[in-house]
């Protein structure tokens, strides 16, 4: 038997109704918070994500206005400054035409991070407009639209890639030389707009499923169904209610395929079929470096350890934001 | 269980077909011809050798003729390499390849099970952190640079390893193997790692201690067998990307595997080679998602009647 | 006297997560005697479930027994060694769950799981021996065509039948004390009938004494001999199943009852309880309950309740029973 053992010396008056105000002091409300600024909390709080997100906007910082502030451009060539080891007028290093290693490096990420990003963006757009369609639509044309998704799933990607690589290269060229090519193609060069081409046909089956899925699973939900019986349409049901709804899968899905879009990049290049001389991405810095191995081994560790810091970061950070935004994490 | 084989069969030979007939027509409609890089070839020596590889025919009579000739086991010639059948470079190449591949995907199933497991009973302590540093770094750094720097560190600088092999003694696997298992050892341990965690927290795992059954069987019967479902999973798509290391880490070892192979056709563009590599590989890919596939109905059971 | 089975005294569970010390079970004390049904009955964060889980040892890694002692047949549960609590776990005390799709481990068949149930009662018995007392097992708890049924795996099973092979796994070692927590919660109401039903039956046949959780007191009116009224990690009430339903005392417990649907009064309103469940983080200093209470004192809000109890063994934890409160209208019994 538990007895409080100073219960006597309880007074009298305390024995009396409490009023409201009294009850309500005791019940401490925690604060709602919205979705977004959850997340953000809970983004912040994840010191690898936040660590993550510093050195990509330094690698980013780097890659955009670092060239600019260099004395060096990037396909300079320094007569008599040929494979130099990193010294003060050059902290990478020169490689063996005598160019500054480190502006090479900048322009390579420069390079990397866009091929990642509008990768990312392109493979976004395309995943979302075909899962959401397929998932909205169901019946017999979401059956043949995931079998289409099944086969482009099961063919072996990089081999695709490769053979669309080395396919694409010729017509791709011949276009280029043409005169009514738009000029910021022909910056762009052959490898980069093949590499694009490629990751753009193969890479969205990821998003699309993960649109789809959501799609399905959220049509069956009672608010959607809420929604229809209160006579909303089909693009207000999609826009106010669905895609709200799965934009923290999209971001994550779309965060994760930055850096396997430059580890694609970064893989093509190595094995000569990326950027075109004398542009540099950090694969093709590689694969130049891989000949002089053994006598300068610094014209590799500058390129590869940028490109595996990059990609660290950039999954670091994809997976706090997925951590931060991922609905099932929540209580 | 038969229907299903028999389904999950005509979908890999469509995705085979869809594949071979992609190759083929990407590598035909392309302008251009392997021949025309070579500037020293005259206009009839070049008739010749379009007439000699049949690239002078109708491209539907060519896809058929092709088709026929795979069918039979013909990958054609390779033009680089005259006279040599790209089906001997095949079968003279591919050993290599498969024996450094089923090493580097023993040592990344065997290791990585057995990280993710340790580093999720251990969750939070130092071991967990030290190998959670160690394969996030494994999935973020490429494989060339894995290759690389561990040839230069191990092999060049403390010359521990042969940096250049045939493959013919064991520590001549060991720099191309760790090189090419590195990222799907980390991948599998991160797999293992999570599934574990979430396996050793479902109710089933609870069930099991209720019942007063040790831990020793409560973690290795009930936890890892539920635990290791989705490196099966996961064992289709590594196979993917060990061929796919194959090709860097055999060019920098010098290992005369398909991979580097491949790799020296694609730039010479020997398109027969380049055709008949990757009819050859993305058969086999497309095989082993097959059979993993059939494999996975085995091990769990949740599958076998639902579908 | 009659011996007890289970005793615990001041019990205290916490979880210590990153968020703060949740005190999900704040010193309970109670006994259960052979062969009899103690039905334990709160919301959801209440501490009934940790409660019990603290019995089988189930508290996971943040959680923590921080305080008291659990006594079975005698025996501090706490001073066991490995093997003892082994032995222990399964053999004297079995436990099924709230959800039978979760519970069984999909990977395995049934009879494989009941048979890890009688060789860790019966040590090594022969393939036969198993298979007979699997049978027999499955028989028992009303599953037909127990033959066919020990090779098959969980996910053929109904949810009803889950459940029903949760216990037979849990008879599987012949224990003295079944603890219940929520059986039949996941299950549809008739299959929730008749898993009850199979209970009531099992219990008289083998005599076990069974703890069951529920937030039903309907549950617990049908099968209790006595029952344990939880809210925020203590027991508010306790007492016979007649004396809690027809002399209830504690506000919450006389709201529990209010807002139990009575088929028998047509067209009567049920009444919910109003109010928040508490925050275990932020547990109030005075009594849990006080900020819904509708009869809340003054006192209620800074301290403590004390026990209070009458002459039939029923207890209340409630200020409302103390001598000096008993002026206003609203505490005399309405119920």
């Amino acid at each position: 038997m538990r007895e409080m053992d100073n219960t006597a010396v309880l007074e009298n008056k305390l024995f009396m109704p409490a009023t409201e105000s009294e009850k309500a002091t005791v019940e401490i409300m925690r604060p709602s918070v919205g979705y977004w600024k959850d997340a953000w909390r809970r983004l912040r709080a994840n010191k690898v994500a936040i660590g993550a997100l510093v050195v990509i906007l330094l690698v980013l910082l780097a890659a955009v206005i670092g060239p600019m502030l260099s004395p060096y451009k990037y396909d300079q060539i320094i007569k008599g400054s040929e494979n130099l080891s990193p010294n003060f007028q050059h902290i990478f290093g020169t490689d063996s035409l005598g160019r500054d290693l480190f502006t090479r490096t900048m322009i390579g990420a420069r390079i990397s991070i866009a091929v990642g990003v509008v990768a990312a963006i392109m493979i976004s757009i395309i995943g979302i407009l075909y899962g959401a369609v397929s998932g909205f639509l169901g019946g017999w044309a979401d059956i043949v639209m995931m079998r289409i998704v099944d086969i482009v799933y099961s063919v072996p990607t990089v081999l695709i890639v490769i053979l669309l690589q080395v396919v694409l290269k010729d017509p791709i060229d011949k276009y280029l030389s043409s005169a009514n090519s738009p000029a910021f193609l022909k910056g762009l060069g052959v490898g980069l707009i093949s590499i694009f081409f490629v990751l753009a046909l193969l890479y969205w089956v990821d998003m699309a499923r993960i649109v789809r899925g959501q799609i399905l699973a959220l049509k069956e939900q009672e608010y959607v169904l809420a929604a229809k019986v209160l006579g909303a349409g089909s693009r207000d049901i999609i826009s106010k209610h669905l895609i709200p709804n799965c934009i923290g899968q999209i971001i994550v899905v779309a965060t994760l395929k930055i850096p396997e879009a430059i580890f694609v990049e970064s893989f093509l290049s190595f094995i000569g079929l990326g950027v075109s001389i004398p542009m540099a991405s950090l694969g093709s810095l590689s694969q130049a470096a891989l000949k002089g191995i053994y006598s300068y081994p610094y014209m590799l560790i500058f390129p590869a350890a940028t490109i595996s810091v990059i990609i660290l970061s950039m999954n670091l950070f994809g997976d706090g934001l997925r951590d931060a935004l991922d609905p099932r994490m929540k209580k | 269980m038969l229907k299903y084989v028999l389904k999950r069969l005509l979908v890999s030979l469509l995705t085979l077909w869809v594949m071979f007939t992609l190759t083929f027509f990407l590598m035909h409609l392309t302008p251009g011809s392997p021949f025309l890089g070579d500037n020293k070839i005259t206009p009839e020596i070049f008739a010749n050798l379009e007439a000699k590889y049949g690239l002078d025919k109708p491209i539907l009579v060519q896809y058929e003729k092709y088709a026929q000739n795979i069918l039979k086991g013909d990958f054609g010639e390779s033009i680089k390499l005259s006279g040599q059948n790209v089906g001997e470079i095949i079968s003279r190449k591919f050993p290599y390849s498969l024996k450094l591949g089923l090493f580097a995907s023993a040592i990344a199933i065997v290791i990585g099970t057995i990280l993710g497991t340790v580093s999720a009973l251990k969750k939070n302590t130092s071991a967990d952190r030290v190998i959670m540093l160690v394969v996030t770094i494994g999935i973020a750094v490429p494989s060339f640079v894995v290759a690389t720097v561990s040839m230069v560190l191990f092999g060049v600088k403390l010359h521990m390893f042969p940096t250049v092999s045939n493959l013919d003694t064991l520590s001549s696997y060991i720099l191309p193997g760790f090189a090419l298992s590195f990222f799907p050892l980390s991948f599998i341990t991160r797999l293992m790692r999570s599934s574990m965690l979430d396996v050793i927290n479902q109710d089933y795992i609870r069930t099991a201690r209720a019942k007063g059954l040790s831990e020793r069987v409560v973690i290795f019967k009930h936890g890892l067998r539920n635990g290791i479902l989705p490196v099966v999973t996961y064992a289709g798509p590594m196979v993917a990307t060990v061929l796919t290391g194959s090709f860097v880490i055999e060019s920098i070892f010098s290992i005369p595997g398909l991979g580097s192979s491949f790799v020296t056709s694609i730039t010479a563009k020997d398109y027969p080679t380049v055709m008949g590599v990757t009819i050859f590989l993305g058969t086999l890919l497309i095989f082993m998602n097959f059979l993993v596939d059939i494999l996975y109905r085995f091990v769990d059971p949740r599958i076998n009647i639902t579908k | 006297m009659v011996k007890e089975l289970l005793k615990i005294n001041d019990l205290k569970v916490s979880f210590f997560t990153p968020a703060g010390e949740v005190k999900a079970v704040n010193g309970i004390s109670y006994t259960l005697e052979p062969g009899k049904v103690l039905g334990i009955v709160g919301e959801s964060g209440s501490g009934k479930s940790v409660s019990s889980y603290s019995i089988m040892g189930l508290i996971d890694k943040p959680g923590k027994i921080i305080w008291g002692s659990i006594t079975f047949n005698g025996k501090d549960v706490s001073a066991m060694n490995r093997s003892e609590r082994l032995n222990f776990s399964g053999n004297e005390v079995a436990m099924i769950f709230q959800d039978p799709m979760t519970c069984l481990n999909p990977v395995f068949t049934v009879g494989n799981q009941i048979a890890e149930s009688l060789r860790h009662k019966y040590g090594k018995i022969s393939k036969e021996e198993v298979r007979k007392r699997s049978i027999e097992l499955l028989t028992l708890v009303g599953i037909n065509g127990p033959e066919k049924r020990l090779s098959q795996y969980p996910h053929e099973f109904s949810g009803g039948m889950r459940q029903r092979a949760m216990i037979a796994m849990a008879l599987a070692g012949a224990p003295k004390l079944l603890i219940a927590d929520e059986p039949t919660t996941a299950l549809d109401v008739t299959i929730q009938a008749q898993i009850l039903e199979l209970l009531k039956d099992i219990q008289k046949k083998t005599g076990m004494a069974i703890v069951l959780i529920t937030h039903d007191l309907g549950i617990v009116a049908d099968m209790a001999d006595d029952v344990i009224v939880m809210y925020g990690g203590r027991i508010v009430e306790q007492g016979s199943v007649y004396s809690i339903f027809h002399n209830s005392r504690h506000p919450y417990t006389k709201g529990l009852i209010r807002s139990l649907p009575d088929l028998k009064k047509k067209g009567e309103k049920l009444i919910p309880i109003k109010g928040n469940p508490i925050d275990l983080l932020n547990l109030p200093k005075g009594c849990a309950f006080a900020p819904r209470c509708e009869s809340c004192l003054k006192v209620c809000i800074n301290h403590m309740p004390a026990e209070y109890a009458t002459e039939d063994g029923h207890r209340t934890a409630c200020w409302l029973y103390d001598e000096r409160a008993d002026n206003s209208g609203e505490v005399k019994n309405n119920g």
